[in-house]
C-alpha cells in the first residue's frame, strides 16, 4: 500500500491549517499509512502542539500507521513529537504521553473531566510574564472554553495549551468531539456553518432549554475587548477569527472540515 | 457556620455541579454562613452562576446579604460575581 505524504506547514500554529485538516479527513476517509514530513517546519507552538495531538488521536482511533520524516527541532521537540507518533499498540496514549513542557510553553489535556489544576500551572509557570489580572482572565476563559468542550461536544478527550508567542500570550482548547454546527442544528436552522458558528457567539444561543447559556462567552468576550485579544473558533466547515483590538470579525469556510473544535486565544502580553 | 472553598471544594471550584453543590449546601444551612474564598481564584461564572445567582430561583426567599458572609474574595471574583448575581436580583455584598 502506498503511503500517504503530508507535507506540514512551516509554522504549526492556529493559522494556515489546510494541510492540517486534509491530513485529518485523510485519516478519516483513506485506509493508508501517512508519513508526516517535517522538512519545512520550523517553529511549532503551544498551539501546533495541541493540534499534533488531535492528530495523533485521531490516527489511533481509526488504526492508521504513521511515521515521521524530517524532525529537525529542539531535540526536546523532536522527541515528543515522536513519542506521539511512535505507537506499539491501538491503545489511545495517556495524556501523561501527550503532555509537554518547555521553557515557554505547556500542554495538557484531560478524559471526560474538567481540570481545575491547569490554571493554577499556569499561574505557577507564567507569574512573571503576565500581570495578576491577565492570569485571572486567562483563568476565566480557559475554564470557560473547557466547561464548553466538556459539556457541548461530548469528546472523551481534549486538550489544552498555554504558551509565549513573540510578544503575545497564547492559550486555548481544542477537542475532537460533536462540533458546534452540528450541536446548534440540533436547535437552530442557520444558511451554513460560518452562520453557525456566528450564531454561537450571540448572547442566549445554546442548546440547553431551561436556562439559556451564552454568560461565559460574554465575559469571556469582554475581556478579549478589554485586552485587545484575539480568537479564533475552528468548528466543522467554517472557522471564525475575532481581532478585538481592530473589531473586526472574519468568518471564512474551510475547504475541509474539522470534526471537533478548536478555540485558541491570545492577548498581548502587557507587564510581568 | 464556615464553609473554607479551598477545603470543601479542593479539586473543583469550577463545574457547574460544584456550584450546585455549595448552592444546596447554602440552602440548607440554617444559621449566617460564612463563605471562606482564602487562596482560590475562581474565575467561573458557571460556578457563580450555580452557586449564588440560582438562589433566585428558591421559593424561600432570604435577604441573602444578611444570610452569606462572603470573605477573603479575589477582587476580580468579586467583581464578576456582583455581575453575575446582580441580573438575578441576588445582592450578596
Amino acid at each position: 500500500m502506498k503511503d500517504h505524504v503530508i507535507t506540514l506547514p512551516k509554522f504549526i500554529d492556529d493559522g494556515r491549517i489546510d494541510n492540517i485538516l486534509e491530513l485529518l479527513n485523510l485519516v478519516r476517509t483513506k485506509d493508508s499509512s501517512f508519513i508526516l514530513d517535517f522538512t519545512e517546519v520550523k517553529e511549532i507552538s503551544a498551539a501546533g502542539l495541541v493540534i499534533l495531538n488531535c492528530i495523533s488521536d485521531s490516527i489511533i482511533e481509526h488504526k492508521r500507521k504513521v511515521g515521521v520524516k524530517n524532525l529537525s527541532l529542539s531535540s526536546s521537540l523532536n522527541n515528543h513529537i515522536k513519542n506521539l507518533f511512535n505507537y506499539q499498540s491501538n491503545q489511545m496514549l495517556s495524556m501523561t504521553q501527550m503532555a509537554y513542557e518547555d521553557k515557554n510553553n505547556i500542554v495538557w489535556g484531560a478524559i471526560n473531566s474538567l481540570d481545575p489544576s491547569f490554571p493554577d500551572r499556569i499561574d505557577n509557570k507564567f507569574q512573571n510574564i503576565l500581570s495578576e489580572d491577565q492570569l485571572w482572565y486567562v483563568r476565566l476563559i480557559i475554564n470557560e472554553l473547557m466547561q464548553n468542550s466538556l459539556d457541548h461536544s461530548t469528546a472523551e478527550r481534549y486538550f489544552f495549551y498555554a504558551g509565549i508567542k513573540n510578544n503575545d500570550f497564547i492559550f486555548g482548547v481544542c477537542d475532537m468531539g460533536v462540533s458546534i454546527p452540528a450541536k446548534l442544528e440540533q436547535k437552530y436552522i442557520c444558511e451554513d456553518d460560518k452562520a453557525y458558528l456566528l450564531k454561537s457567539l450571540e448572547l442566549g444561543v445554546g442548546t440547553r432549554r431551561i436556562r439559556c447559556g451564552g454568560l461565559g462567552l460574554n465575559h469571556m468576550f469582554e475581556i478579549l475587548k478589554q485586552q485587545k485579544g484575539r480568537l479564533v473558533i475552528v468548528s466543522r466547515y467554517a472557522q471564525i477569527r475575532k481581532y478585538f483590538a481592530r473589531r473586526k470579525t472574519e468568518a471564512n469556510f474551510l475547504k475541509k472540515p474539522l470534526r471537533g473544535t478548536w478555540c485558541m486565544a491570545r492577548i498581548p502580553i502587557s507587564q510581568g | 457556620m464556615k464553609i473554607v472553598i479551598k477545603d470543601t471544594f479542593s479539586k473543583d471550584y469550577i463545574t457547574r455541579e460544584a456550584g450546585e453543590k455549595l448552592r444546596n449546601m447554602i440552602i440548607q444551612s440554617n444559621e449566617v454562613l460564612t463563605i471562606d474564598f482564602s487562596n482560590t481564584k475562581i474565575a467561573s461564572t458557571s460556578f457563580f452562576d450555580e452557586a449564588f445567582a440560582k438562589l433566585s430561583d428558591e421559593k424561600i426567599q432570604k435577604k441573602w446579604k444578611d444570610f452569606i458572609c462572603i470573605i477573603n474574595i479575589n477582587e476580580l471574583d468579586k467583581k464578576l460575581l456582583i455581575q453575575i448575581t446582580k441580573n438575578r436580583n441576588v445582592d450578596l455584598f
